[in-house]
């Protein structure tokens, strides 16, 4: 792997969109969990440990990175919803736990303290960052379908009504919650075995922007939004030679200006139904009347 | 359809109930009995009258600070909204809450779970739909409301107010219920949708076999299809009775009209 | 013993400079009930202004001046740019556009200064070495470090006066209380904002420069580390509440330089974050503030 090269590029950003579609979990239920930054480095130093000292295989190490995760991400929420934190609380506290993790990364010396560690199997390679990528989003696609993915959206919708309805709310988002953690685990699993050397400051606060920013930029409203976010923004300014140094901050001045002008960011439910097709959307606008003209009344 | 008669379990009770926010009594010393004979009744009462307080204490969503609410005779007082809705009290919401970025019919699907769900209630079974039971359920509830076919599968934003209202009907009657609650149902829409909303309710009341009891502002819509009406101001229950004795009543037109009677 | 007042010393500097931070982002909590994460680059963008000040005019009172009325526009633009367009959404929205626009700022610190490599404030009598002795202890600060603990003193006064007692700092205190019943008193509450958000955004400015007459070097992200124990110290004050946060920046302060002094001193920056998550879960109010906790 050649670092700069146009293979690292692709396989970083997709890497990157798989644990942003993992964020994008809870972020949807308007949850502000931003300890992403702090699953993505457990997936990463656990798989790392595993493969490096421990001889383990890599699809059990990236396995038990993912799990690890998920528990964490289990864990830190379940935490925050027994003491019932308020939105900016429940934010503040994630990112505590993701840097507090960071500040004793950089402190244990097994996992190579400030300097690093070093020495990873490079067993990531590009084919099994977009197949495992491809399955994600094909994945999140066929969950919005499940009844799990119902439950996501009326929680995303309307959290207030659906406990009415019989549905475990709690034992529901903290689920949801620690699939998306999974995936962020998932995803430094596969980062800390591409990279091959990790540091405890390669998962601080620019991380987190570069995972969520542009996924609230594309829109939340539909995964579609996250995707096309991520895409847009980590791609184009990586593929565009002379725009590399300023990667950032064309990601934060583009957020910035297409939340001003566009708080629900840039593909809405809307948009995809304008996008899918006129003839159906016609259709409904025929159907769209009262009682007056109701040919099936 | 059967005048309710005094010796039979009301399906929903509610006995002395005071309800508090901060100093305000919302609801104070309330009583009242929904029989559990098929049929149509109303609350009626000017806008802060908690009426819809009301409604979210029958349902479980706010617990009084005391009295009690019994349910076909068992005490229910402080349980959860989904065990009441699991008791087949169900209610809508006024302006039609519905999820909006839920297919017609999965948001009727979604109600339905909850009411087929084998296992422990509120559990993780929940999130399983084997066997398709509750898309079945859910289906008929939306014929029920005769809701054509060609709708199930928009989403809300593409619906008239109306069928958003019969969309939200529909969730509720999956819990096949014995009292059903709505909310101001015939709010914004015209003449027209609001015979059609009333000749839907009276049909819906006795082939589900449920108790309608709607929060109506609309005078004459309800007096065309209550049988008993309860009358609310300030959080008290004023009076109750057939809409002729409503009609009559010298502190309900006070209450609610004004000093004018000219309502007939 | 001379070392253990010399350690008391070094955490009142350090605690100073918290508090000033503090006082400004708390404030900004309690009026503007958002969530607002632009302090860090205002505070920064302070320093680097401190810097050139200092350079071109070689009067520690110069840069002062610049940095804190530099930080003061700063914040409005701030307020302008990333809070007003946003202020009726969603407080992801907010956390997400103030996010942005401190990335803005601090890449641009980066591109433009030194290649973002730390920079060093040109020697002043800011660096200029007093020994103070008493009762057979000696004491050696600079000048620097007297300045942040005379100045943090003399702003966070000047900001507590401004609150108590002038007009604005009562309309301030009112759109606190209750935005909503304010604006019905004929407050416009975005003029308030912006007011607290200039008055928040001056004081980080000052630290800014302070920081940067203390500390060997500033690169673009002394801003975003300090935004995060101000956090904490807001927190355990109280959300809205200064005095909780002068309290909390100086404890922060001293709690910090002990526990560096006698414990391993890259754990010295855990004890922010421990403090938000143990704060968040007993007493998540802070010590002094509003409830940030819904007991639905």
């Amino acid at each position: 792997m050649a670092a700069g090269s146009l293979e690292a590029l692709v396989t970083v950003q997709l890497i990157y969109l798989i644990a942003a579609l993992g964020h994008y979990l809870p972020l949807s239920m308007k949850q502000l969990d931003i300890g992403i930054a702090g699953y993505f480095a457990i997936g990463a130093y656990t798989s790392a440990y595993l493969t490096r000292d421990c001889d383990m295989s890599f699809t059990v190490a990236l396995l038990a990175g993912a799990i690890l995760a998920g528990a964490g991400a289990f864990v830190v929420d379940a935490l925050a919803t027994r003491v019932r934190l308020s939105g900016f609380a429940y934010a503040i506290f994630s990112l505590s736990f993701a840097e507090s993790l960071r500040i004793i990364l950089n402190n244990v010396e097994a996992l190579g303290a400030s300097g690093g560690l070093v020495g990873i199997p490079p067993d990531t390679t590009l084919p099994l960052v977009a197949i495992i990528a491809a399955a994600v989003v094909a994945g999140f696609w066929w969950f919005d379908r499940t009844r799990l993915g119902h439950l996501r959206t009326a929680i995303a919708d309307d959290e207030f009504i659906v406990p009415i309805f019989g549905v475990p709310l709690v034992a529901t988002k903290l689920t949801i919650f620690a699939i998306g953690g999974a995936l962020g685990g998932l995803a430094g699993g596969l980062y800390s075995h591409y990279v091959l050397f990790i540091r405890p400051d390669d998962f601080g606060f620019a991380l987190l922007i570069a995972l969520q920013l542009p996924m609230v930029f594309g829109g939340l409203d539909r995964f579609y939004g996250a995707v096309a976010g991520m895409l847009l923004l980590g791609f184009i300014p990586e593929f565009v030679r002379v725009l590399a140094q300023y990667r950032l901050i064309v990601m934060a001045a583009a957020t910035l200006l297409v939340l001003i002008m566009r708080p629900s960011g840039l593909i809405t439910h809307q948009t995809i139904a304008w996008l899918r097709s006129g003839c159906r959307r016609s259709a409904n606008e025929r159907t769209k009347v009262g009682l007056s003209s109701d040919p099936s009344s | 359809m059967t005048a309710p008669t005094i010796d039979q379990v009301p399906a929903l009770e509610l006995k002395s109930a005071y309800v508090k926010f901060g100093g305000v009594t919302a609801v104070n010393d309330v009583s009242l009995r929904i029989p559990a004979a098929a049929g149509i009744s109303a609350i009626i009462g000017p806008n802060g009258a908690g009426k819809t307080t009301l409604f979210n204490v029958l349902t479980g969503i706010i617990r009084p600070v005391s009295g009690q609410i019994l349910i076909a005779g068992r005490d229910m007082t402080g349980r959860r909204p989904d065990e009441i809705f699991r008791a087949r009290i169900a209610r809508t919401f006024q302006g039609a809450r519905l999820f909006a970025h839920l297919s017609v019919r999965d948001n009727v699907r979604l109600a339905a779970r909850s009411v087929s769900a084998p296992g422990r209630p509120g559990g993780p079974s929940v999130w399983f739909d084997r066997h398709g039971d509750a898309l079945r359920r859910a289906e008929r509830a939306l014929t029920e409301v005769d809701l054509p076919h060609l709708l199930w599968s928009v989403w809300p934003d593409q619906l008239t107010l109306l069928q958003r209202r019969l969309v939200e009907i529909a969730r509720a009657v999956t819990a096949e219920p014995v009292a059903l609650l709505l909310d101001e149902p015939a709010a914004g829409l015209n003449t027209a949708e609001k015979e059609r909303l009333c000749a839907l309710l009276v049909r819906l009341a006795t082939s589900i076999g449920c108790r309608i009891v709607v929060i109506e502002h609309d005078m004459k819509l309800v007096m065309s299809i209550a049988e008993r009406i309860w009358v609310m101001n300030f959080g008290c229950l004023l009076s109750e009775g057939t809409p002729a004795d409503i009609r009559a009543n010298e502190a309900v037109i006070e209450a609610y009209l004004g000093t004018r009677s000219h309502h007939g | 013993m001379s070392v253990f007042l010399q350690q008391i010393v070094n955490g009142l500097v350090i605690g100073s400079s918290y508090a000033l931070v503090a006082v400004g982002f708390t404030l900004i909590f309690g009026v503007l009930r958002i969530v607002y994460l632009a302090h860090g680059a205002v505070l920064v963008a302070g320093a680097y202004l401190g810097l050139f000040a200092l350079t071109w005019f070689g009067s520690v009172t110069a840069a002062l001046v610049v940095g804190t009325v530099g930080s003061a526009i700063l914040g409005l633009v701030v307020e302008f740019v990333a809070l007003r367009p946003v202020r009726r959404q969603d407080h992801l929205i907010a956390l997400v556009t103030t996010i942005s626009f401190a990335t803005i700022v601090q890449e641009t610190l980066r591109l433009t200064v030194q290649s973002g490599q730390p920079i060093s404030y040109p020697d002043s009598i800011g660096s200029a070495l007093l020994k103070l002795e008493f009762g057979g202890v000696s004491l050696h600060v600079t000048v620097g470090q007297v300045a942040v603990i005379a100045v943090a003193l003399v702003l966070v006064v000047a900001l507590t006066v401004i609150i108590q007692r002038t007009w604005m700092g009562r309309s301030i205190r009112a759109v606190a209380d209750s935005p909503l019943v304010a604006s019905m008193l004929g407050i416009r509450v975005n003029l308030i904002s912006a007011q607290t958000v200039a008055l928040a955004s001056a004081l980080a400015g000052a630290a800014g420069v302070l920081l940067g007459l203390t500390i060997p070097a500033i690169d673009p992200y002394v801003g975003e580390h300090l935004q995060f124990k101000a956090l904490a110290v807001v927190l355990f004050g109280g959300l809205g509440s200064i005095p909780g946060a002068v309290i909390g920046g100086l404890l922060l302060g001293f709690v910090e330089t002990m526990a560096a002094g006698y414990l391993a001193s890259s754990y010295r920056d855990l004890f922010a974050f421990m403090t938000m998550v143990v704060i968040l879960f007993v007493r998540p109010s802070g010590l002094l503030g509003r409830r940030i906790v819904e007991r639905v």
